[in-house]
């Protein structure tokens, strides 16, 4: 045992927590990283970037709460400091980044939904090949209900995983958004997608030509995926008011799962109606 | 009362992500409880880890099939998790679970499950049983 080493790293640790803890909220996240660093055998020198991480989010106004938990959760993974360092450096700027395009969005928010927007955004902003889409998004949507463009981030950044390019996926979803489809139908285009390339639809024009389509139509836009297609674009094409329903091309199937043929041989071409959906939006 | 900020986040992202996500296994619900599980046949001792205890590993119990389960209690709220796992000669590793509404980049070359715990009608936790569900981001 080595008292006077002993001595120096307890001291260094309890001036790090009662710094830690002279710094108010910020002050006390980083005195839980501490204790958890310390119960794992990482030192309070090691996790000083980490700990200015958290520190500055605070600063700024930013959920600093976020980057603490992603600090607990990289001692728990025993993910290095280094890394940890990067890996909160990383997270603090996405942050940084979502409060600059809610505010773009969303100027004039509470401050309670400014951190569920801020929390959301950064939550999108996650491995986001082309983060400047959201910036976009906000641009085109600002001043729109608060949970629509929750939904619309979300959107835009699932279909942007799918394969959508970023300014296609934008410029879809802000259309979208500005009418009257509800948060569900906005928010079930990302799962459609996915499902429309695990049927085997490669080429995505189809999928985002059937939604504008619908849109254009005023139309639902539940149920675009044929899961029983075997055509390499398995849509099902809304039946349209003004061809009596009759628009299913050859090989594709309605929403009803009939492809136009099939509608003319059981005479249920035209009865579904177009479905407007009012939009309603749910405040939290 | 005031409904904490918290409650009012976990509500709005779970419906959008319950909406945006494509149904999968995830783990059950019933009683205001999850249950997780994780094969890990050779581990020695089994731990899920996620936001909603503050990644500090809660021990699971060995099933006879070489599964460890717990139950633990979650309130309503949208969650990351994962487990850890120390194998019997000591080397601790993470796990991602097998099971849950999504999966998300966890930044340090890994992925966290994402765990939906959905409210009941009257802004509660649910107690009725069933599946959790998501969504995200």
């Amino acid at each position: 045992m080595r008292p006077a080493g002993f001595s120096i790293g307890f001291l260094f640790a309890l001036g790090a927590a009662a710094t830690a803890l002279a710094e108010g909220p910020a002050g006390s996240l980083s005195s839980r990283v501490l204790d958890r660093a310390a119960s794992v055998g990482v030192g309070a020198d090691a996790l000083a970037p980490t700990l200015a991480s958290i520190r500055g989010a605070a600063d700024e106004g930013l959920p600093a709460d976020l980057i603490a938990d992603k600090a607990l959760e990289g001692l728990a993974k025993g993910v290095s400091p280094d890394r940890l360092a990067q890996v909160t450096a990383d997270l603090k700027a996405r942050l940084e980044n979502a409060a600059k395009i809610v505010s773009i969005a969303e100027p004039a928010l509470a401050d309670a939904r400014t951190r569920i927007a801020v929390e959301h955004v950064a939550a999108q902003l996650n491995g986001m090949q082309d983060p400047q889409a959201l910036t976009d998004l906000a641009h085109e949507v600002r001043g729109i209900d608060f949970v629509v463009f929750l939904t619309a981030t979300r959107t835009v950044a699932d279909l942007a995983r799918e394969g959508l390019p970023a300014k296609e996926a934008t410029s879809l979803v802000s259309r979208l958004a500005r009418s009257s489809y509800s948060t569900e139908e906005i928010a079930s285009l990302g799962g459609q997608l996915h499902a429309y390339r695990q049927e085997g639809g490669r080429d995505l024009a189809p999928f985002t030509g059937e939604v504008l389509r619908r849109a254009a139509q005023h139309q639902s836009l539940r149920g675009l995926v044929d899961p029983f297609g075997d055509s390499a674009t398995p849509i099902r094409r809304a039946p349209s008011p003004d061809t009596n329903g009759l628009d299913a091309k050859p090989g594709e199937r309605d929403v009803r799962g009939q492809t136009a043929l099939e509608q003319i041989s059981n005479g249920h071409a035209g009865e579904i109606p177009a479905v407007p959906v009012a939009n309603q939006p749910r405040q939290p | 009362m005031a409904i904490p900020v918290t409650r009012i986040s976990s509500a709005v992202l779970g419906l959008i992500a319950a909406c945006a996500t494509a149904p999968a296994a995830t783990p059950s619900i019933a009683r205001g409880e999850v249950r997780f599980v994780h094969h890990a046949p050779g581990a020695k001792t089994v731990g899920v880890i996620g936001s909603f205890n503050g990644w500090e590993p809660a021990a699971m119990q060995r099933s006879a099939d070489g599964s460890f389960q717990v139950w633990l209690p979650v309130p309503p709220g949208e969650y990351r998790f994962a487990f850890r796992v120390t194998q019997s000669d000591g080397k601790v590793t993470t796990d991602a679970p097998e099971q849950a509404s999504a999966f998300d980049d966890d930044g340090f070359g890994s992925k966290n499950g994402v765990l939906y715990v959905p409210f009941d009608d009257n802004g509660r936790g649910n107690s009725s049983g069933g599946k959790s569900s998501l969504k995200s981001p």
